[in-house]
């Protein structure tokens, strides 16, 4: 029997329903930005906090914590960050914490019981044990935090975020422009186009060219050339910015809802593009005509337009079949299946560009915004609330953007090769070998 | 001879009035599902005063320790120190931190709190496993 812990306690809900009615938090929430590279551990934070604000008349239990590494010399604050979806609230066994209006997360003292199970829920501990026994964090000093005003190197700023709101606009532009060009003006042209002096050509329509004709065309493989370099120096931004039937899903993906059902397991396993790539290749061997060509959604799209493509082509069914995909997980096709993604991933893999999520801004667990925004799925939750900073697989990016547009603290960004990393690769804390010191407490969890 | 005296008298218990209060505020009521009446802090007066095996009390494994049911005893059961001092005689451990052993909390607390704050999530985290200090410690290292 699992207890419901999605929601607010009923029995509590009775007692105090204005608190926790658990109605609609603001979206953007404040609070503290730590900044980690100009924090100089002088803990005046601390010391600002255990004197309790402006109009305390005696010390209390500091609600922020200076931690000093002194492997390489650097210094950490600890405090609430007053989460999305804070998990000391689904582990309150009284209901006694809420995330009011105001987006601060606070403990309401009339019903703690001070059992200490929101320490052990917090990625960071950040509900500190008081020396009476209860259990305190951070409010915010109700939106005038004294640890900021103390701090002398700004390492503390309180603010609500912003995003950068031009890139959303400016992709679906540069989306529905290269629709137009390609599907309307130029037909039937992603897959190889002959432009004055330039030829572009689909590279994964070059591969199966080679495999069918069983000769290379030096000619082709320059045009197909064009595509990969832009995927070396911008990762998979054809997929992201300009493939068309990638548009159809982002359309398809912002009107119809997902997470509808679950693909089978086999589906969803994201080395089946290489397979679909693989077998694509093999028809093109045997039958020597480029078979995945003639199902290719992307090409599908190119030559739907236009009543007789339309009328003519059954092929064109597929286009609604692979968009219904996407009412289990956003753009499914790309995540899982497209051999042409995959092609432009493996350019992409030795690229120049990066996406870094969890730069020192990043709140992690708190705030789940870019993993959220990922239309390939690809930033995992379970990293980020356990603070970890993520590592991002190029190959799967299709870099739309997406998490850098919807971070406020701009912590999700773009990173080239040749540029210092700026969180190291994050870790769990593996498990110690039982000793004669920690070997008498049981093992596994019963039930 | 009661086989409890010595810690009934030490602890109060003979004084319970059976009110209550201590079964209104016991988190045991979510974290120990189905809670009942042998699972609440009053329950376990009760059990102990009618001499049941130790074995036989499932609010020794339960129970987190908040205190809460002393603190509102009006006739100063201590009820928590009951408890603690019957778990030393059970033999009973707590789930321990992974990384540097020390005790934790009582492993139902803990699986309820893998499950509270783990369900939204396809991998089990590994956070709820650590002390407080081990946790704070893993996240200034993957952050600073």
């Amino acid at each position: 029997m699992t207890p419901n812990t999605s929601q607010p306690l009923e029995r509590m809900r009775d007692l105090f329903p204005q608190e926790n009615a658990g109605g609609k938090a603001a979206r953007n929430g404040p609070r503290l930005v730590f900044d980690p590279t100009k924090c100089s551990g002088c803990a005046l934070c601390t010391t600002a906090c255990q004197a309790g604000g402006k109009d305390a008349d005696s010390p209390r239990t500091p609600r922020i914590r200076i931690f000093h590494d002194s492997e390489n010399g650097s210094h950490f604050a600890l405090f609430c960050q007053h989460c999305l979806d804070p998990q000391c609230l689904r582990a309150c066994p009284n209901a006694a914490i809420s995330r009011a209006e105001d987006g601060i997360v606070r403990i309401n003292q009339q019903l703690c019981v001070h059992c200490g199970l929101c320490i052990a829920a917090c990625p960071e501990g950040a509900p500190f044990r008081a020396y009476d026994g209860t259990v305190v964090k951070c409010d915010l000093c109700e939106g005038d935090p004294a640890c900021v005003a103390a701090c002398p190197n700004e390492a503390l700023v309180f603010t609500r975020g912003q995003k950068r709101a031009w890139i959303s606009p400016l992709r679906w532009l540069c989306q529905s422009l290269s629709f137009f060009l390609l599907v309307i003006v130029l037909i039937g042209s992603v897959c190889s186009l002959n432009l004055a002096t330039l030829d572009i050509a689909c590279p994964f329509g070059v591969l199966q060219n080679v495999f069918s004709a069983k000769a290379i065309v030096g000619s082709t493989i320059v045009a197909a050339l064009l595509l990969m370099l832009v995927s070396v120096l911008f990762g998979r931004a054809f997929c992201g910015w300009i493939c068309p039937f990638g548009f159809v899903l982002d359309l398809v993906d912002s009107i119809l809802p997902h997470k509808l059902f679950r693909l089978p397991a086999f589906l969803r396993r994201r080395i089946n593009k290489l397979g679909v790539g693989a077998g694509g290749l093999a028809a093109a061997g045997l039958a020597g005509t480029q078979a995945f060509c003639s199902v290719c959604p992307i090409g599908t799209v190119c030559r739907s337009y236009g009543l007789n493509s339309v009328m003519a082509g059954a092929e064109t069914a597929l286009i609604p079949a692979l968009a219904a995909l996407d009412l289990s997980e956003r753009r499914s096709w790309c995540r899982y299946l497209c051999p042409v993604g995959a092609t432009l991933g493996l350019a992409a893999k030795i690229g120049l560009v990066r996406i870094e999520i969890g730069a020192e801004r990043c709140k992690k667990f708190s705030c789940m915004r870019c993993a959220d925004a990922c239309p390939m799925g690809i930033i995992p939750k379970e990293m980020l609330v356990q603070g970890i900073s993520p590592k991002i697989p190029m190959s799967e990016c299709i870099t739309c953007l997406r998490c850098v547009a919807a971070c406020p603290h701009r912590a999700a960004s773009i990173r080239f090769v040749w540029q210092k990393k700026r969180t190291p690769d994050g870790t769990l804390p593996k498990p110690t070998e039982p000793t004669e010191r920690n070997g008498n407490g049981p093992k596994e969890l019963s039930s | 001879m009661h086989p409890y005296h010595d810690l009934l008298l030490h602890y109060g218990g003979y004084g319970c009035v059976e009110c209550g209060k201590c079964v209104a505020l016991c988190p045991m009521a979510e974290t120990a599902r189905p809670f009942s009446r042998d699972k609440s802090p009053r329950g376990l007066v009760q059990q102990v005063l009618d001499a049941v095996a130790l074995d036989e009390m499932p609010a020794l494994r339960d129970c987190l320790q908040c205190r809460s049911c002393s603190q509102t005893c009006p006739a100063s059961v201590d009820v928590a120190g009951l408890i603690s001092a019957l778990r030393t005689q059970a033999g009973y451990a707590a789930a321990t931190c992974m990384v540097c052993g020390r005790p934790l909390m009582p492993a139902p607390a803990l699986s309820y709190l893998h499950r509270a704050v783990g369900e939204a999530y396809e991998q089990k985290l590994v956070y709820p496993s650590l002390c407080p200090d081990c946790k704070r410690r893993a996240y200034v290292r993957n952050n600073s």
